[in-house]
């Protein structure tokens, strides 16, 4: 305030801009005094026992009408106020929320996908170790260009991993396919439904062969060489042995579900269910090496009629191993 | 505050006006900092628009109402604001040409009063709920509020008691 000039009886001076300093006249002082003694007073009287509640509960009577009418009509411009404040807080929390819960999302998906891929792997090393050949498990990064008008997958292993033209291709469950076109790091896979494969087969259990064709999304066509060959539901089919076929022997195809023409002739054609589905193909494994013996039926799963037949229960020709 | 009874009439309500809404919406805002100490405000702008007389009256008034109605010992507030009243009485600002002498005298004042009452309740062996970590904020609303509540007061003032002084 600048240099301050005291005059008596109310002269004002000069204290710098637009402000001025009076002296307070003598009743001013004492007033102020004497009301400073009495908050004084006041203040040591309260502090050392409650002597004014009556005083306190009086004004809190005249004043709490008033105040909870201004409470009721300010409430929610209050608690919008609030929540203004609160705003880029609670944003920042959704944010963090949501990214937690997408991350454990994330997470959860992963392990769970993991462990399904740990045991697909498994299962098909259980495969490989049982048809005694070597497996590289190749990924499927991408269905082929036109599913449904060729039917194809494109796998993450290719030449630099020692995958060549015409290796067969298996998942856990059975056949899958062959390469038919091999980059660096990656190769094309035709898919035993492509409509224009057609898979060198064996009945399991016997020695008849045939052709089993695919369809797309329809089952395979079992055509057997013999037209004389009986082929009744549940019979399941083997991938051929060396000689016509490119594919490696022994592989479980699928299993026929029914056969064309009347029951008990000779049949012309059946409908094979795959024990691979298709459409949802992830893990597969290319068959490097070519075992030194045919497997013959030893890598189909087990039938579920056996294992019921040791059960005691009546063997119906379920399907098996499917996905 | 001489001519009649109309300008006191009008203060007391003032007072009690502010007192509610300090009670009820300031001091309940969610503002970072301490709340908004309107009371003192309008305590400030009686001061400057009529005299240290009027600041004093007003000042204890006011403080002893908020004393009622709050747990601290009765005449704290009343003192601070009181004393408050009276120094702003003795300053006199032309609110019309600015009111940055007001807000500095309001800031002046919200230390002040904030310190005397913390100091006060140290020296009673009480503590504060908020402690003086919520002062600097009481004091950025309190200047805040200057520009509105001081050059209203000093409208009604001339208004109600244009022989003034």
């Amino acid at each position: 305030m600048g240099e301050c000039v005291f005059h008596a009886g109310g002269v004002r001076a000069d204290a710098g801009e637009g402000s001025a300093v009076t002296a307070p006249t003598r009743g001013q002082r004492r007033a102020l005094v004497l009301l400073a003694l009495l908050a004084v007073v006041l203040v040591t009287v309260d502090a050392r026992g409650d002597a004014f509640s009556g005083l306190r509960s009086a004004a809190r009577s005249v004043v709490d009408p008033a105040q909870d009418g201004v409470t009721t009509l300010v409430a929610p411009i209050g608690r919008f106020v609030g929540g203004l404040g609160d705003l880029a807080d609670s944003r920042r929390r959704i944010d963090e929320l949501g990214a937690q819960n997408a991350e454990l999302q994330r997470r959860l998906r992963e392990s769970e996908l993991t462990g399904a891929r740990a045991e697909e792997l498994r299962r098909l090393r259980l495969l490989a170790g049982q048809g005694q050949f070597t497996v590289l498990p190749a990924t499927v990064t991408g269905l082929g260009p036109a599913l449904g008008f060729e039917w194809t997958v494109t796998v993450d292993a290719g030449r630099r991993d020692g995958v060549r033209p015409d290796q067969t291709v298996v998942s856990s469950n059975g056949l899958v396919g062959r390469v038919k076109e091999v980059a660096d790091f990656s190769a094309v896979v035709v898919l035993a439904a492509d409509p224009g494969s057609s898979v060198g087969v064996r009945l399991a259990g016997g020695r008849q062969l045939g052709l089993a064709s695919g369809n797309g999304l329809g089952p395979l066509t079992f055509t057997p060489l013999d037209p004389q060959t009986r082929v009744k539901v549940g019979d399941r089919l083997v991938t051929g042995p060396y000689g016509g076929s490119t594919y490696v022997p022994g592989i479980p195809v699928g299993e026929v579900t029914a056969v064309s023409g009347d029951p008990g002739a000779p049949a012309r054609e059946a409908t094979v269910r795959p024990y691979v589905g298709f459409s949802s193909l992830d893990l597969v494994g290319i068959l490097l090496s070519v075992p030194r013996t045919d497997p013959r039926d030893r890598l189909l799963p087990a039938k579920p009629a056996d294992a019921a037949a040791t059960a005691g229960a009546t063997p119906t020709p379920a399907p098996s191993g499917t996905p | 505050m001489r001519s009649g009874t109309a300008p006191g009439f009008a203060v007391a309500l003032a007072v009690i006006a502010a007192v509610v809404l300090q009670s009820s919406v300031l001091a309940r805002l969610p503002l970072p900092g301490g709340p908004p100490n309107l009371v003192l405000v309008l305590v400030v702008a009686v001061g400057l628009a009529g005299g240290a007389s009027a600041g004093l009256a007003t000042g204890f008034a006011a403080g002893l109402l908020t004393d009622l109605l709050s747990a601290h010992p009765v005449g704290l507030v009343a003192l601070c604001f009181a004393v408050a009243g009276f120094v702003a009485g003795l300053l006199e600002a032309d609110v019309e040409r600015t009111v940055l002498a007001p807000m500095v005298m309001v800031a002046a004042a919200t230390v002040a009063v904030g310190l005397a009452y913390l100091a006060v309740l140290g020296l009673l062996g009480r503590e504060s709920a908020d402690g003086i970590g919520a002062l600097p904020g009481t004091v950025l609303y309190d200047v805040m509020l200057t520009p509105f509540v001081v050059p209203l007061v000093a409208a009604a003032g001339r208004r109600l008691a244009p022989a003034r002084r």
